[in-house]
């Protein structure tokens, strides 16, 4: 009788948000900044997933005799100090920072995602313990633990992914912890109980599909965020080892050179404030379409 | 009648809350929400002092063996001997315990190069990072949020696309990418500010000021983008409540309106996110005082990370974390007391 229920009840809450998400697709559409970050986010990811593949020059190779050549016909954004090609470099830090962005967020999201589920539905001692963590990581300032983390484990690329991911788990964490404690006491929650679906699948298939749209908008929000670290730390010289062509990086050596050649400072500057603000205004946008109290 | 009717509902909530005194219940229960504040902060700052100390025990191998580095000169002995002075050779429950128990006593350690305790070495950089996170919040707020108001007032207007286009960008900015574009146009090209140089407050508030402009300005831009945002949903949020209905209603002049009732009320979210704002300016600072050359304690952190000088970064990230709570802390009292809903809740 009760499994009836459910089987009555599966289609009804399918077709519900299938409705859903054709109003918000309708809301989001009719925002036009947020469609332009959206066409903004999809040429980044275009540009880095196809910018090694079709970049003129070998990034790192150095040519000291057209060093600080200004844009020409054979080097459409000039060279660098070593006499590099600046949109071969730019390509391929388009691609550093999509996989520091792709591979971060997903890092901090499966983490928080997980201990948010755990916590907000468990409850008691354990989401007392896990929200006391988060909160000790969130007391870290901005960049500062991500610093701290590279300083101590060592300037590379995974350990970038690492620090971004550890100062982001913490946001992941209390975003899922609260829609979970929002929706734990939901009709469509105790009926899956009553019908005895284990805790993991409850988690799932039931609970986590409807709390998916905060944690969209975050996503895009983490990527920008995950962006701009990147680039901070590369700046610092504590991402990517030199010569790999980091956007932060690019930024770093261009400053010495900033009167002679202010091209080697404009272009990695305007690719990251882009890209960041393609992602800020699809994450806006998409909190918008996907809170039904905005649209 | 009417009037009266009119006047009760208008009562804003600033009247509730700035200018009456806490009844004796309401101090009571302000007392509790305080108390219960300080006894969460306890294991959180506990937790923060444990990530503290896991940093330098994160070292890949050992801390004593990344500062002698290939070394060949040192002895095992010599090793083993600075271990032991370094406390590394005990159970890490007991090499905590005797940690946090210096921290207790204000001992943060000492750094590995310049043989200075951490306490000596924050002295010397606090004053700098002070003056620029201090500088920043300025720079970055009273403006930020008058334009908010502007753009909330006048919304839709051009001034309002302004407000929200600069936000938008200056949120996309990387802040040190900021300050190589106004180093490039103010100091390098227009020659208005001076280059990147650091001049101590001792020897001159006007020369040191104009040093201070371009770094404070990088650093404040971010909270600027966040304040003028914040501002403009406040105030836009209280503009479209009753009571500021009811006070036009009531003929009162625009300017009151906005003063009396709109800006009092909408100062209260404004507030906490400032106060959250400027603790987070502090992990701007590593970038800003490592392009502009400030003797900060960003700067210092940077050179202890270049020189593998853990202590020195153990210290100062305990420092800032605890100093980023605190401020979360008082953010929080303050908020419970300016809006009586909080500290009820």
């Amino acid at each position: 009788m009760a499994s009836e229920g459910v089987a009555v009840a599966v289609p009804l809450v399918e077709a519900a948000r299938d409705v859903r998400r054709q109003r918000a697709w309708q809301a989001f559409r009719k925002q036009r900044l947020a469609v332009a970050g959206a066409m903004i986010v999809a040429l980044f990811v275009v540009v880095a997933v196809l910018g090694p593949r079709i970049a003129p020059f070998d990034p790192v190779k150095q040519n000291i005799r057209i060093r600080f050549q200004a844009p020409t016909s054979a080097h459409l954004l000039g060279t660098d100090e070593f006499g590099r090609d600046l949109l071969s470099r730019l390509l391929h830090g388009a691609w550093i920072s999509c996989e520091v962005g792709v591979i971060s967020v997903a890092l901090a999201g499966i983490f928080g995602v997980a201990l948010g589920l755990v916590a907000g539905y468990i409850g008691g001692w354990l989401d007392t313990a896990l929200t006391l963590m988060m909160d000790v990581l969130y007391a870290f300032p901005g960049l500062l633990l991500a610093i701290a983390l590279i300083a101590v484990l060592g300037s590379s690329l995974q350990n970038v992914f690492i620090a971004i991911a550890v100062t982001n788990v913490p946001t992941f964490m209390r975003i899922v912890r609260g829609s979970v404690l929002a929706v734990r006491r939901t009709p469509y929650v105790e009926a899956a109980v009553s019908v005895g679906v284990t805790v993991p699948r409850l988690m799932l298939r039931h609970i986590f599909p409807n709390i998916t749209p905060p944690l969209i908008v975050h996503t895009s929000l983490t990527f920008a965020y995950a962006v701009l670290a990147e680039a901070s730390l590369a700046y610092l010289g504590l991402g990517n080892k030199p010569p790999s062509p980091s956007w932060g990086s690019m930024l770093n050596s261009s400053y010495g050179v900033l009167e002679t050649a202010p091209w080697l400072s404009i272009v990695p500057g305007v690719a990251i404030a882009l890209t960041v603000l393609g992602f800020n205004l699809l994450g806006d946008g998409l909190r918008d379409a996907l809170d039904p109290r905005l649209r | 009648m009417l009037r009266l009717v009119l006047s009760a509902h208008s009562t804003p909530l600033y009247r509730l809350s700035t200018t009456d005194f806490p009844t004796h219940t309401e101090q009571s229960i302000m007392g509790r929400y305080i108390a219960n504040r300080l006894i969460l902060l306890v294991p959180v700052l506990i937790g923060v002092s444990f990530v503290a100390f896991l940093l330098i025990r994160l070292v890949p191998g050992d801390v004593v063996q990344q500062q002698i580095g290939t070394d060949q000169r040192v002895t095992p002995e010599k090793i083993a001997e600075l271990r032991h002075y370094y406390g590394l050779d005990a159970p890490w429950p007991l090499q905590y315990w005797n940690w946090a128990g210096q921290l207790l006593h204000g001992n943060l350690g000492k750094s590995f190069r310049s043989g200075r305790t951490v306490n000596e070495e924050l002295k010397l950089r606090v004053p700098a990072t002070l003056e620029l996170t201090l500088l920043a919040a300025l720079f970055g707020s009273i403006p930020a949020i008058a334009a908010g108001v502007i753009a909330a007032v006048r919304r839709n207007s051009i001034l309002d696309y302004l407000a929200t286009l600069t936000t938008l960008a200056g949120a996309a900015m990387p802040n040190f990418w900021l300050a190589t574009l106004l180093v490039f146009v103010f100091a390098l090209k227009l020659r208005w500010l001076p280059p990147i140089q650091y001049v101590p407050l001792n020897e001159g508030v006007g020369e040191n000021l104009r040093h201070m402009i371009l770094p404070a300005l990088a650093l404040g831009a971010p909270l600027a983008t966040v304040m003028m945002r914040q501002t403009r949903s406040a105030v836009l949020e209280v503009l479209g409540q009753d009571h500021v209905r009811v006070a036009r209603a009531k003929g009162l002049r625009e300017a009151v309106v906005l003063n009396r009732h709109v800006l009092r009320n909408a100062l209260i979210p404004i507030v906490t996110v400032l106060g959250i704002q400027i603790a987070r300016l502090l992990g701007g600072v590593f970038i800003i005082e490592q392009i502009f050359a400030m003797p900060g304690i960003g700067r210092l952190t940077l050179d202890a990370i270049q020189n593998r000088d853990y202590p020195i970064v153990q210290g100062v990230t305990l420092v800032l974390a605890v100093i980023f709570v605190l401020v979360s802390l008082i953010v929080d009292v303050l908020y419970a007391f300016i809006d009586p809903r909080i500290r009820v809740s």
